[in-house]
């Protein structure tokens, strides 16, 4: 190949990640809801006319496979029913997705007819309705009580609003002004993303387009190969388990490399339980890809070279690929976070005394405070994680964190109303967080990282000499209250010793 | 024949046309649909409206579930008011959210506008309780609820169809918004199939008799309902009557929330006035105003002759109004999703208590406080089932002017029949073990409450079971001088622990294969003083078993001996004890 060629593919490929970061950077600046604009709960990808992933960006770990998996169930719904101008929305755990409350929004385009490149976004919504405010629900034991499903439907046909089924949306959210902007600001974002890959395209010609994604694909593919931690012989074996309420849930699994692939076989992983600690599928290979490769994902594009170089085998009913219609709400963070910690398990098998992976997930405790129930026609909902668990090894977020930010200290009191008045990183890697509610009256969910130890310890709240700890649900949270959050350190006690010498 | 006559009798023949058409579709929903609660419970209503200037009115309607009356007609307003820029030959439309002209939101609502010269002209319409409905519990009914989206899925008007043509995705995603996708496809098929066969009648109408003449009859025949209903208002002495009456709680720790009822009659124009209830509740027994609407025409309809034809112009004549922000007409987001039985009961009671000062021998039957418990499971293959155990809500109505409290369901619900036990037993890994009457377990009177009953429902497979108890400490009244009902009472069982008695509500209680449900549902309040009963009917429920001879004694005073192995009415010692009823 010319090395000409090779230039010209690097260019266009960055310019198609660059519409993507472009598109990211503008959600994330017009979004109203602090779960996007703050928390960066999002994904931005570009997908080929086959249904490939392009490129992808992410500022939350869970989207890595859910992004294309879920424009492909859109896709294969209305396979011979797109047109130019149709905007298309799913958001449903069972059609490729991971949680509720998270949404796919694509924005197909067109050249002489035919189906060019589709902007995608994956994005969490603040509320979809669903028995608790912003979908996580600590007792769940069905998809319907998580939030509304929506399965791929049109917004736009034709470039037309489809109004009934917006107002239908809507409905269905507690927070109807957030969720129309948060869609306004997807859809402007797309179409940002769109205009950029029209140009790119009108620049290069879609077969010249294609054949570059096509190479930084294959290339993409070699490099992952290349970076994973071991070679074909090997297979290892990990597991690891959470104490999810009364029950314990155990995720194994087996790592062996065959060909150009490497293969996970979750067989032996609980079976699926009537709890909201299940993952979908698309949950689980987040982790595990993201236990695998650490931090070496920050240097590979995502794109389907990355996500292609891996297989899964997870069993039908299980705690990793569970039956319709389970739930899901925290399956993220419990066994998710324990299929990861398997596969971490595994890789420390097979390195014996040589190397040490670190853990890439980290346990933490998470709030959701909302205006008591019934009392507004919008409610207003805050979610809280105002810290993190220490990665192992390192005194930063562990990678699964994705790129969250911190919540600001002013911002939170200037906004909500909530004072912090305290965020200490302590030697050991701990970090305690205090927060005091200066004014307003709110309900809250307190959630404790769910097999973590002591759990019940990570986060407590307190008001008028009464104390709450571990997972609460409902509680009533009014001016004085103080909520502490205590994050657990991934740094082993030999390494801070190897840092303090 | 005069013009007139010609005219009259045309709007006799476009009237029962209509009415033909919608039992028609009745039948057609029975008949399709696959839910039990609509081809054995029949727990829907059909009708047909019309559409000019902007507005739609009532045209016909078959006997269904009553308490549809006018939640059906705010549905259909809303929905033409919202399409009524961008509605098309073909468009099929849904709606069942409260806030949007509906009562609770497990009742849906489907219209298919039928087009003459371009123009929506008829409205053939269903509505109907689906057997789920999304959201946080099987089956809609979610005693925990504290805002809409714990009662479940809000359905805003929305298009099924347009132009003729099936919107897959949205039906897709109502579908994947319900447990029990197996029944609702099939019942949402049924309600459209029996609009689309009434577009087909009515499309035949237009043609023989011609759109201006249909139009006609169709305002004829409005006119003379009004009429009707008019000269009963105007048999009523003018006056301002107020009535109270409470429901027991609001499922939130919130007891005796006020249903305040000010009826006015003047001439032969009545206002209904719910000034002074309470402000909206905190649990799910709020009422939008077009379900306090529906259960006030509900309890005006029973005061009125029942041959007179359901449609707008039994409404012209009767003004509802509620404060905004009270239990009877809440505000977004308060959850409605029990106000079809609560308080739902408590509004019709209110306004019959009302009437009843004014227009004693015309008031109506007094009942609906039902002991609502509902059960959910899976069958063997994984599919889930929610029953709503309608044996057990059976019974209860009260009393009336010459008439004891009679049959399965009051007027509430009177096109709601009682599921074949044999279907029910098919349908559900259910069997339906007591169905019997109590004695003394309604409401005295001059004509006494139907009798109460006992049911115990078993469950073969791992149910479990949520119940809402109403009228328990405020009972179902009686009218006139009639003896309140007694108590509601349900009691879970699972054979293997102690039985919970449920006085005000249980939440998804689970219950093991074999787990018995027990409802002692009271029957109806009484009209009249009992003491004015005719002893031979006393003596003729004494020997039925509905009235012991002691209950006959002290209710009744009535006093019942054996004599030669049969029973008979001591008069000598009846008139004793009754002479003493004044000083009672």
């Amino acid at each position: 190949m010319p090395s000409r060629n090779r230039i010209e593919d690097q260019i266009i490929y960055s310019k198609i990640a660059a519409a993507n970061r472009h598109a990211g950077e503008q959600l994330q600046r017009i979004s109203r809801s602090s779960i996007i604009a703050e928390a960066r709960a999002y994904a931005v990808g570009t997908l080929t006319p086959t249904g490939g992933l392009a490129h992808q960006v992410q500022g939350q770990a869970e989207h890595l496979f859910a992004l294309r998996s879920s424009a492909r169930a859109i896709f294969d719904r209305f396979a011979f029913d797109i047109e130019e101008g149709d905007v298309l929305i799913t958001g449903d755990v069972f059609g490729g997705g991971t949680k509720g409350q998270m949404l796919t929004m694509v924005l197909p385009f067109f050249i002489d007819g035919e189906l060019a490149f589709t902007p995608a976004i994956r994005a969490q919504m603040t509320d979809l309705a669903g028995e608790y405010p912003g979908g996580y629900h600590p007792e769940a034991f069905e998809t319907w009580q998580e939030s509304m499903r929506i399965t791929p439907t049109k917004l736009y046909t034709g470039g037309k609003l489809r109004r009934d089924v917006l107002r239908f949306l809507l409905a269905n959210s507690r927070t109807p002004d957030i969720l129309s902007s948060d869609l306004d600001a997807m859809l402007a974002s797309l179409r940002q993303a769109q205009s950029s890959l029209r140009a790119i395209v009108n620049a290069y010609g879609v077969p010249r387009v294609a054949e570059a994604v096509e190479r930084m694909t294959t290339h993409t593919a070699a490099r992952t190969l290349e970076a994973i931690p071991f070679g074909s012989e090997l297979s290892f074996a990990g597991q690891a388990a959470v104490k999810a309420g009364a029950q314990e849930i155990e995720v194994r699994v087996r790592l062996h490399r065959q060909d150009a692939r490497l293969f996970f076989d979750f067989a032996g992983s609980s079976a699926q339980v009537e709890a909201p600690f299940n993952s979908s599928p698309e949950t689980v290979k987040a982790c595990a890809v993201i236990a695998l490769m650490g931090n070496q994902l920050n240097e590979l594009p995502i794109n389907d070279g990355l996500l292609d170089a891996y297989s899964f085998e997870m069993p039908a009913g299980s705690i990793v690929n569970p039956e319709f219609p389970a739930a899901t709400s925290l399956g993220f963070e419990t066994s998710g976070q324990a299929a990861a910690a398997a596969v971490t398990s595994a890789l420390n098998e097979g390195a014996g005394q040589q190397e040490k992976f670190a853990k890439v997930g980290g346990m933490a405790p998470l709030t959701v405070l909302y205006s008591p129930l019934g009392s507004r026609e919008q409610t207003s909902i805050l979610f809280l994680e105002p810290g993190f668990s220490s990665a192992e090894g390192v005194s930063g977020p562990p990678s699964l964190l994705g790129g969250r930010r911190l919540v600001s200290a002013e911002e939170l009191e200037r906004r909500d109303g909530l004072r912090m008045t305290g965020r200490e990183l302590a030697e050991d890697g701990t970090m305690q967080v205090r927060i005091e509610v200066l004014k307003g009256e709110w309900e809250a969910t307190l959630f404790a990282p769910e097999g973590a130890e002591r759990a019940e310890e990570m986060i407590s709240a307190e008001r008028d000499g009464r104390r709450w700890q571990g997972t609460v649900a409902g509680l009533s949270v009014l001016p004085g209250t103080v909520i502490q959050y205590s994050y657990g350190s991934g740094v082993s006690k030999k390494d801070r010793e190897g840092e303090a010498r | 024949m005069t013009r007139k006559m010609n005219e009259w009798i045309l709007s006799q023949v476009v009237g029962g046309t209509l009415d033909s058409v919608a039992e028609e579709m009745s039948a057609a929903v029975t008949r399709t649909a696959r839910s039990p609660i609509f081809n054995e419970a029949h727990d829907f209503t059909t009708g047909i409206f019309d559409f000019s200037e902007g507005s739609s009115r009532l045209v016909a309607q078959a006997p269904g579930c009553t308490l549809h009356l006018y939640a059906i007609v705010s549905a259909v307003d809303q929905l033409m008011e919202t399409f009524k820029n961008d509605l098309h030959p073909g468009d099929i439309l849904l709606v069942n959210d409260p806030y949007h002209g509906g009562s609770h939101s497990l009742d849906w609502t489907i219209v298919m506008p039928v087009f003459h010269g371009r123009r929506p002209i008829l409205l053939p319409s269903v509505r109907s309780h689906m057997g789920d409905n999304g959201g946080p519990v099987a089956g809609g009914y979610n005693p925990r609820s504290r805002d809409i989206w714990h009662d479940g899925l809000r359905i805003p008007p929305l298009k099924l169809y347009e132009r003729g043509e099936k919107r897959l995705d949205v039906f897709e995603m109502i579908l994947g918004n319900n447990r029990l996708k197996h029944w609702l496809e099939g019942d949402l098929d049924a309600m459209i199939g029996a609009c689309k066969m009434a577009a087909e009648r009515i499309d035949q109408l237009l043609e023989r008799y011609g759109a201006p003449s249909v139009v006609q009859a169709i305002d004829q025949r409005i006119r003379y309902t009004e009429t009707r209903v008019r000269e009963e208002i105007a048999s009523w002495p003018d006056g301002v009557y107020t009535a109270e009456t409470y429901a027991d709680h609001d499922f939130q720790g919130n007891r005796d929330i006020k249903v305040r009822a000010t009826v006015t009659v003047k001439g032969s124009d009545l206002e209904i006035d719910f000034t002074g209830s309470s402000p909206q509740a905190a649990g799910f027994i709020n009422s939008p105003l077009s379900n306090t609407t529906s259960f006030a025409f509900v309890a005006v309809s029973t005061c009125c002759d029942e041959s007179i034809p359901i449609n707008e112009g039994y409404m012209n004549p009767v003004k509802v109004t509620a404060p905004l922000g009270t239990v009877v007409n809440p505000r977004l987001p308060a959850p409605c999703g029990h106000a079809t039985a609560c308080v739902g009961a408590e509004i019709a009671e209110a306004v019959l208590l009302a009437i009843s000062q004014c227009a004693p021998e015309r008031a109506g039957v007094n009942a609906h406080k039902l002991p609502l418990a509902y059960s959910n499971g899976t069958y063997a293959d994984g599919r889930p089932w929610v029953n709503l155990n309608f044996y057990g809500y059976t019974g209860g109505a009260g009393g009336a002017f010459q008439t004891d409290g009679w049959g399965l369901y009051p007027p509430v619900m009177t096109g709601v029949i009682l599921p074949s036990i044999e279907m029910n037993e098919l349908q559900y890994p259910s069997r339906v073990l007591k169905h019997e009457y109590v004695p003394d377990f309604t409401g005295p009177g001059q004509y006494r409450g139907a009798p109460g009953l006992e049911v115990k429902i078993q469950h073969l497979e791992k149910s479990y079971t949520s119940v809402m108890m109403a009228g328990v400490r405020n009972t179902t009244r009686g009218l006139a001088g009639g003896g309140d009902a007694p108590s509601n009472l349900v009691i879970l069982d699972d054979r293997r622990t102690e039985p919970l008695e449920v006085r005000e509500t249980a939440f998804h209680v689970g219950l093991e294969p074999g787990g018995i449900i027990t409802f002692h549902r009271a029957g109806g309040g009484g009209w009249g003083d009992p003491y004015a009963r005719d002893p031979e009917r006393v003596l003729e429920d004494v020997r039925n078993g509905l009235v012991t001879a002691s209950a006959a004694e002290t209710e009744y005073g009535v006093v019942i001996e054996e004599e030669s192995g049969s029973l008979r009415v001591n008069e000598r010692l009846t008139e004793q004890l009754r002479s003493q009823s004044n000083i009672r």
